[in-house]
């Protein structure tokens, strides 16, 4: 094993290009609402591609291909506003159960194989102040930070078609990352300049590089990673939202907005209705990928936010080993509301589960797009 | 929230609420100085207060790092404490084993848990995560517990729930057990199909659920 991510990059699918990226920017804020968009925003989880093999799955059924979706292809610019530099990363142990390794942060990561394709850090670099002023100059500012001909590369995409993207850390995820989920939590009361150190230090590093790519190149999406939530709500709550965290992102936001940026974009699983209005009050507007499990339900956030959130994701994933019936009623409850008003990549809400048969997924595609279709046709 | 919190060691319950180490500690040694019994404090004072901090957070207005400072104040207050329960024979509302099940690496809904049964007056093992059958049943046999509590945070990770009450089954010791599970992919639905005696959404109906399960 080369990479302790090597098992999630073999879970990628083939995707090709729905619409470019002037409609789907459109699409996203509500100005227009041609025809669905409708993905798979992550494909298989582990193992699944193996019982669909077993299933008679054909070739271009493994790597999605004959699937129909609508959606766009994103282009990341690739320029770096997070964690630079440090040490390669190298596997220490690698077992059939587990792979650990030592990240380019220094974390121990542990890989569980047969049940995930992302590892978990065992350790984390920074607990205090003393930690952080260590570790600080791999956020700082640094010419490093853009790649290659990145400048050409994002006209490349652009012209292409795809919707030009770039990625900030997360305001949670990124401390997380260095801290810990639990130190974190702590330090948001116990340590709360170190928090506002962290996020101050990559707010403004994200703004220099994101200030010079916006010279000379439009982003039409920025990306934000949160993952902050579980089924029973959010880890921090809107106080934590907005003593911490917004005053990074509107750093960011202010300089985008100024230079035609429309869409941003967080990605969080979980319940995160308690915080959708501190974050739409950070600028956010598109929200995903939307874990029925975990309380979102699209259809209801369409009646309380209406063209103020667009979404992806939405799609209970969990209904897809059930039978039809029951395949056919989410479709029927989650499509037709948002046909009628837009603003949502529709799609499962994440890796399609180890259990559903093939039979099922063919049966899923066919339908959503028979009521994609048939509302389509008597949307006024 | 509790209304009936008496006034003279208030203190102690608005420092657990408030999640201050410092003087929840101080307040204990107010009232172990003016000796106070110690099972007082921990029944009418502390217990109370991480209930309150558990309502709160069901209702949205307590959050993680809420809940985390105000189980760290409860815990400093029993680190004085313990060693007094203990001399006077004092035992725990009852002993739960938990864990995060095999091949499952998430801790953070794990240790919710565990912070909270601790304030609610349970006696607390930590098994850790990617807790092997075995291990459960090893803990279950040498410990006495009451209850096995397991969580999942993988839907791939759900079936080793299934393995490990099977396996506590075939060990012997699943009669005298009880057994919650809880995380992320699990439902009332899956509990009921595997077999577990109970199901917790969060980390605060645990306690609810851990009491019931012991009453019963």
């Amino acid at each position: 094993m080369e990479s302790i991510l090597e098992t999630h990059r073999t879970l990628g699918i083939t995707r090709t290009m729905g619409v470019r990226r002037e409609e789907y920017v459109d699409f996203m804020t509500f100005q227009e609402n041609r025809r669905p968009l409708f993905t798979e925003i992550f494909g298989p989880l582990l193992g699944l591609r193996e019982e669909w093999a077993r299933q008679g799955a054909t070739p271009r059924e493994q790597d999605f291909s004959a699937f129909r979706f609508r959606g766009p292809l994103f282009g990341g610019i690739p320029v770096n506003t997070a964690w630079i530099g440090g040490v390669p990363e190298t596997i220490l142990e690698s077992t059939p159960d587990y792979t650990i390794a030592r990240d380019r942060m220094g974390r121990t990561m542990k890989l569980s194989r047969k049940a995930s394709t992302l590892p978990i850090p065992i350790d984390h670099p920074v607990r205090d102040w003393d930690d952080w002023l260590r570790i600080k100059e791999h956020y700082a500012f640094c010419e490093e930070r853009f790649g290659q001909e990145w400048e050409a590369k994002a006209r490349a995409m652009r012209d292409e078609g795809r919707v030009i993207v770039a990625n900030i850390p997360g305001g949670f995820d990124e401390p997380r990352q260095l801290m810990g989920e639990e130190q974190l939590c702590l330090s948001f009361h116990t340590q709360p300049d170190l928090i506002h150190d962290m996020l101050d230090t990559i707010g403004g590093t994200a703004e220099q590089v994101l200030e010079r790519v916006t010279r000379t190149i439009a982003i039409d999406q920025l990306n934000i990673h949160e993952d902050m939530a579980g089924k029973g709500g959010p880890l921090i709550g809107p106080r934590h939202v907005r003593a911490f965290i917004l005053p990074y992102y509107t750093r960011i936001r202010n300089l985008l907005d100024s230079r035609g940026t429309r869409l941003f974009f967080q990605d969080s699983d979980g319940d995160m209705s308690p915080l959708i209005p501190a974050f739409l009050e950070g600028g956010l507007n598109i929200m995903g990928p939307m874990e029925p499990v975990g309380g979102n339900d699209i259809v209801t956030l369409r009646r309380q936010y209406g063209t103020r959130l667009a979404f992806t994701g939405g799609i209970d994933k969990h209904v897809l080993r059930r039978d039809q019936a029951a395949i056919t009623a989410e479709l029927e409850y989650r499509i037709p509301p948002m046909v009628r008003t837009g603003g949502a990549v529709l799609g499962i809400d994440h890796r399609i589960p180890n259990g559903t048969p093939l039979e099922n997924y063919r049966f899923y595609i066919n339908k959503a797009w028979e009521i994609m279709d048939r509302e389509s046709a008597t949307r006024p | 929230m509790n209304q009936n919190i008496p006034e003279k060691w208030k203190s102690l319950y608005d420092a657990v609420l408030e999640g201050n180490a410092a003087a929840a500690t101080a307040a204990v040694d107010a009232a172990i100085e003016a000796n106070e019994s110690p099972q007082t404090l921990v029944d009418e004072y502390m217990i109370p207060a991480m209930d309150d901090v558990g309502e709160k957070f069901e209702q949205n207005e307590y959050f993680v790092p809420e809940l985390l400072i105000s189980a760290r104040a409860m815990k400093a207050a029993l680190t004085k404490i313990q060693p007094l329960l203990t001399a006077s024979g004092s035992q725990p509302k009852g002993r739960v084993a938990l864990g995060t099940v095999k091949g499952d690496l998430h801790d953070i809904g794990k240790n919710l848990v565990a912070a909270m049964l601790e304030g609610g007056g349970f006696e607390v093992i930590d098994l850790g995560v990617d807790v092997d059958p075995d291990k459960f049943i090893d803990t279950a046999r040498a410990s006495k517990v009451d209850i096995i509590a397991m969580s999942a945070l993988l839907t791939t990770t759900m079936p080793s729930m299934k393995t490990t009450i099977e396996a506590l089954k075939a060990a012997g010791v699943r009669d005298g057990l009880k057994i919650m599970i809880g995380g992320a992919p699990i439902t009332q639905e899956f509990a009921d199909e595997i077999g577990a005696d109970a199901y917790g959404d969060n980390a605060s109906t645990a306690v609810s659920i851990a009491r019931s399960l012991v009453a019963s």
